[in-house]
């Protein structure tokens, strides 16, 4: 018994908010499909798909980007490494590898259940920005993605976190990207409710990589965890994001393009 | 009307609608185990697979419903379990090493 309790201690706030996000966006999944005339039994199925992908894909991001920090941990003998390994298996998520797990998770399992694709994209893409926002209030209860070092006086200052550092005012960065991402689902929503069945012209999906990627890319300048990987004078997230909207530019052009021919 | 109704009793999807209720119950019940909640993440996936080729057979019923659900808490609570355990291993290790 007292095993079950310390467990339960030991669960992460982080965790727990993830699981909140995961089940708000199946809230919205059940009001969306009442309106959209959806069935809310696949949805659900291919919803859970693809936070199993998201998972998936973000911890693998999140790996892959620490393996220069893994070699040097490893070939230094101050840390031990198993037990650093499972510090990374147990923490650290990036956000950009889940979002192409959530989408080829998607892909797939629309195939497989033989649902369109593009309306299946495009009720669904509204819950990850809501589900992200609570997991970025996980972020800001254990104190990764932390922002830099600020006087203001709406910093966070942890006592006891082992992402952040402690006795230190930081910029409420999580926050501000918790606030965004609920006002991306906002307007993504709207742009589903006022559009008619249309999925392909209302480019929901594609909105919602503008939108985020624009935030995540002025956001990581007010970021302070310099464990995240930088190539230049630039982090990986912000190179992904300028990646991301010249791939939507090129996407739009082509399907204007196509929808103009047909 | 039942769609599930078939005369010699072999309704497709059934053998995977109870596997996945089985594997889901299974998953819950690893989470009591520390280290074993890693297998419930494992049965958890794998119920939800199975749960997934029921629907795709064309299974429908509470049985079907119940798996999933029953997979996706085990999968869920395992994930949380698992991680807690890990992390708590990983920063007593750490801890360990550097003192």
């Amino acid at each position: 018994m007292k095993e079950i309790l310390i467990g339960l201690n030991a669960i992460s706030a982080y965790g727990l908010c993830g699981v909140a996000g995961f089940l708000l966006g199946i809230g919205y999944l059940f009001f969306i499909t009442r309106v959209k005339s959806g069935d809310f039994d696949d949805f659900v199925y291919i919803y859970v798909w693809a936070a199993l992908g998201a998972v998936v894909g973000a911890k693998v991001l999140y790996i892959l980007i620490g393996i220069p920090n893994i070699a040097r941990t490893a070939g230094s003998g101050e840390v031990a490494l198993w037990p650093y390994l499972g510090s990374m298996v147990s923490g650290g998520f990036v956000f950009y590898g889940g979002l192409l797990g959530a989408v080829c998770a998607i892909k797939t399992a629309s195939r497989y259940f033989s649902l369109d694709y593009v309306k299946t994209l495009s009720l669904m893409t509204p819950a990850m920005p809501l589900a992200h926002a609570l997991g970025r209030v996980g972020c800001a209860l254990v104190g990764c993605c932390y922002g830099r070092e600020t006087g203001l006086c709406i910093g966070i200052s942890y006592a006891d976190s082992l992402y952040a550092p402690n006795g230190v005012r930081l910029f409420p960065v999580q926050v501000m990207e918790a606030i965004a991402d609920l006002v991306i689902f906002g307007a993504l929503v709207h742009v589903l409710l006022k559009r008619a069945d249309d999925y392909e012209k209302a480019g929901v999906f594609e909105k919602y990589l503008v939108m985020y990627a624009c935030v995540r890319f002025l956001l990581e300048f007010l970021r302070g965890d310099l464990v995240r990987g930088h190539l230049g004078a630039l982090s990986t997230s912000q190179w992904i994001s300028i990646i991301i909207l010249l791939f939507v530019w090129i996407h739009n052009g082509l399907k204007k393009k196509r929808l103009e021919r047909e | 009307m039942n769609e599930n109704n078939y005369a010699n009793g072999n309704e497709p999807g059934k053998g995977a609608a109870v596997a996945s209720l089985v594997l889901g119950i299974v998953s819950i019940v690893t989470w009591f185990f520390s280290m074993g909640a890693l297998i419930g993440l494992v049965t958890g996936v794998i119920g939800l697979i199975c749960a997934s080729n029921a629907k795709k057979a064309g299974f429908v019923g509470g049985m079907r419903t119940a798996g999933f659900v029953c997979s996706l808490i085990g999968v869920i609570g395992s994930t949380l379990v698992f991680v807690a355990c890990v992390a708590c291993v990983g920063i007593l290790g750490t801890a360990a090493a550097l003192s």
